[in-house]
């Protein structure tokens, strides 16, 4: 890890605090900038295909129709599988072929994938999928 | 003479350990213990001959199926022909595609039959088996009947008593890992319902029914004896397959002017 | 679904009981013993979360004292419920030293766009321990030797030398989905632990990477040094009521600098009321810390079942970073 936070953790270490550092999620979850790109925004309207429940995050499959027609399948990111079960989540929360909005920020290499801590439904609703990266939007909307 | 001795010695341990096992625990069999089945199901579940692993010339003789003797009841897995099929695939792909090479949890019965031991361990309530492959582990819910919220590797296991034999309901698997290195499979319907009977001290009988209607055509059942080791010194050791698979995994995402 | 998430920050802020524990073992109910198994040993059977909310090192304000004054507890709270706006997430010790910083806006380390937010979080515990360290009496991590902190200083020049991401082998055990640590200490954040108890052995089972570390009692001596584990090898044995593992044969360097083959890992388990096990940790590694430490943690049963955390089968984030690495080189 590169980022400012790897720099923290070998200071840290050096101070003798590396097991607190240790106790950051950084250890266990790789921060947004590894692998997303805050200067790709990206908004994608779509349909879910399926809802991937695996860890460290699960992976909503979206497919996304273009203007000119043809569709492109998204990877949206969001939370672990397991405090989203704990907040009821199951395998009928998100049914395919719901209708969904999601704002995010895309992958760094270009591919399909975005990061996401917003789904907004058609008729208002938002739900907070948990992935790593601050809510664009306000959370009180 | 010494040597004599130190094999006396030994088995005089063993046997001591023997007779301070309870033969029942909470009032029920005692299936304590690290066990292993010895067999060549964890190459394939129904009847083989010794054949060469293809594609691993340099491990020579080392890369080998041995042989062995089905451990299907009735000899071979009834089959739907578009499953048959997907079997066939499958070993086309074998191994890269199995999910056992890429340290993924090997899911229920394969768990069972794979070639290191695992640990059994029971009290008063609800049972633990713990497999060194991939570090996966299960626990035998003797009480608790909810359902997975979604599916998962291992599904979910449900224990309850049939007299002296424990049987073990297992649901909610994903339908991703395999049966064996064979490229046998099942899918997310699949339920598996083990019963686990003791023979003795030493040993039990395994039985495994698999039933899904999406892939065979009526439910089938496996069985073999499963040996408890013996040795006051045997333990788990850990089998922590992830950097094993990097390579097969990640082999084209590698910086490759990097020095290793 | 907002509602419910809502909902579930409310409760959290409404369970943030504070307990004040006397000294190091918290006070029982009246009458209550501990259950035992069919052997005579205590029942610590069941899940078991950590989600308390006392920091791994003593805040330095605090200087010697083991315990703040209620009325100081209850202060540390009101700023912190205050920053429990539904925003950043905080995990570990990181919303603590910000309400004794001061601090009135919680942000997260993750500089460039946030981190997860507070709906990802378990209700946090408050009692009035100023540290988990007990030992040494400051409460704070003992200073590494001169070997340790070079050691250090090797290990940031070499990764200097590589880029972010050259091989999977580059980055964190964490993130390959190898290990989250032994002893996991982590608060607050699917920090669910369960135990099984059979005839002469103990397992403790964490969610995180379901692992399970297996414990043989009285099981003569460890595993030959020519074999290492990432959870290290353990031996236990029953000193009264509490349960003592040792844990030694660690792989060298898994942690990077936290240890060296020579670390050894002694842990306690006690259960002191029907809702709590007192889980002590003396971590001792003479080839990074110039003394051994001792943390406490109490552990509190949850109703809760566990989930498995299967991470490698779906590590697509450790792909996504190889990837990314790649097309960085590439110019993209």
């Amino acid at each position: 890890m590169h980022s400012g936070l790897a720099t923290r953790l070998t200071t840290m270490a050096a101070a003798g605090g590396l097991l607190a550092a240790l106790a950051l999620p950084a250890a266990a979850h790789h921060s947004f900038a590894a692998e997303f790109d805050s200067t790709r925004p990206v908004t994608l309207a779509g349909e879910v295909a399926m809802m991937e429940w695996v860890n460290p995050h699960s992976w909503l499959h979206i497919d996304v129709k273009k203007p000119d027609g043809s569709v492109e399948r998204w990877k949206i990111e969001g939370g672990s599988p397991s405090v989203l079960f704990r907040l009821g989540w199951n395998r009928n929360s998100l049914p395919i072929g719901t209708r969904v909005t999601v704002v995010g920020f895309q992958a760094k290499d270009g591919s399909l994938r975005a990061s996401s801590r917003e789904l907004r439904f058609p008729d208002g609703r938002q739900l907070d999928l948990g992935g790593s990266g601050a809510a664009t939007l306000d959370p009180k909307k | 003479m010494a040597a004599a001795i130190a094999v006396g010695i030994g088995a005089a341990r063993a046997q001591s350990q023997l007779e301070q096992r309870p033969a029942r625990v909470a009032g029920r069999p005692n299936f304590n213990g690290i066990w292993q089945a010895l067999n060549t199901a964890y190459w394939n579940l129904e009847s083989h001959s010794a054949e060469a692993l293809n594609g691993f010339p340099r491990l020579g003789a080392i890369a080998a199926v041995p042989a062995g003797r089905s451990v299907v009841r009735g000899g071979t897995i009834p089959y739907r022909p578009e499953a048959l099929a997907t079997r066939t695939e499958n070993r086309a792909k074998t191994p890269a595609a199995d999910p056992e090479a890429k340290c993924y949890m090997l899911g229920v019965p394969r768990v069972t039959y794979h070639n290191m031991p695992f640990q059994i361990f029971q009290g008063d309530g609800d049972l633990l088996m713990v497999y060194p492959f991939a570090a996966a582990n299960r626990v035998i819910y003797m009480t608790d009947r909810t359902e997975l919220p979604v599916d998962s590797w291992m599904g979910k296991s449900s224990g309850a008593w049939d007299r002296d034999v424990l049987v073990v309901t297992t649901r909610w698997q994903n339908g991703q890992s395999w049966l064996d290195r064979a490229g046998n499979h099942a899918s997310s319907q699949l339920t598996v319902t083990e019963r686990f009977t003791l023979l003795g001290p030493n040993h039990l009988q395994y039985e495994a029914t698999l039933d899904d209607p999406q892939t065979y055509t009526r439910p089938w059942t496996i069985e073999m004896p499963l040996y408890r080791l013996i040795d006051p010194q045997a333990q788990l050791l850990e089998h922590k397959c992830v950097p094993f698979a990097d390579g097969l995994l990640y082999q084209d995402l590698l910086r490759k002017d990097g020095k290793e | 679904m907002r509602e419910r998430v809502v909902a579930s920050i409310v409760a959290g802020l409404t369970i943030l009981v504070s307990v004040s524990l006397a000294g190091q073992s918290a006070k029982s109910a009246a009458g209550w013993t501990v259950p035992r198994m069919p052997d005579g040993h205590p029942d610590m059977q069941g899940v078991w979360a950590n989600n308390n909310m006392t920091p791994l090192e003593r805040p330095k304000q605090f200087g010697m004292r083991a315990t703040m004054t209620d009325a100081e507890l209850a202060e540390l709270k009101k700023k912190a419920e205050a920053m429990m706006d539904g925003g950043d997430a905080f995990f570990a010790d990181e919303l603590f030293n910000a309400a004794i910083e001061g601090q009135t806006k919680f942000s997260s380390a993750d500089t460039q766009v946030g981190n997860y937010d507070q709906t990802w979080l378990s209700e946090r515990i408050w009692d009035n321990r100023t540290s988990l360290i007990i030992e040494p009496p400051d409460g704070r991590i003992p200073a590494l030797v001169p070997a340790a902190v070079e050691r250090a200083r090797a290990e940031n020049v070499a990764r200097q030398a590589k880029g972010p991401a050259d091989r999977a082998q580059d980055l964190s055990l964490g993130t390959r989905c190898l290990s989250y640590g032994t002893p996991n200490i982590r608060a607050g954040y699917q920090s669910y632990f369960d135990i099984t108890q059979g005839p002469g052995v103990v397992a403790l089972r964490s969610e995180m990477i379901h692992d399970a570390r297996v414990f043989p009692i009285d099981a003569g001596p460890h595993v030959s040094k020519a074999i290492t584990q990432y959870h290290g090898d353990s031996r236990a044995r029953w000193e009264g009521d509490t349960l003592v593992v040792e844990t030694t044969n660690f792989v060298p360097n898994a942690f990077r600098l936290t240890n060296t083959a020579q670390l050894r890992v002694t842990e306690k388990f006690r259960r002191v009321a029907e809702d709590t096990v007192e889980y002590y940790v003396t971590l001792d590694d003479p080839a990074t810390w110039s003394r051994a430490w001792t943390l406490m943690i109490p552990l509190k049963k949850t109703g809760e079942g566990m989930f498995e955390y299967a991470c490698h089968e779906g590590n697509y984030g450790l792909d996504a970073i190889l990837r990314g690495a790649r097309a960085q080189e590439r110019g993209r």
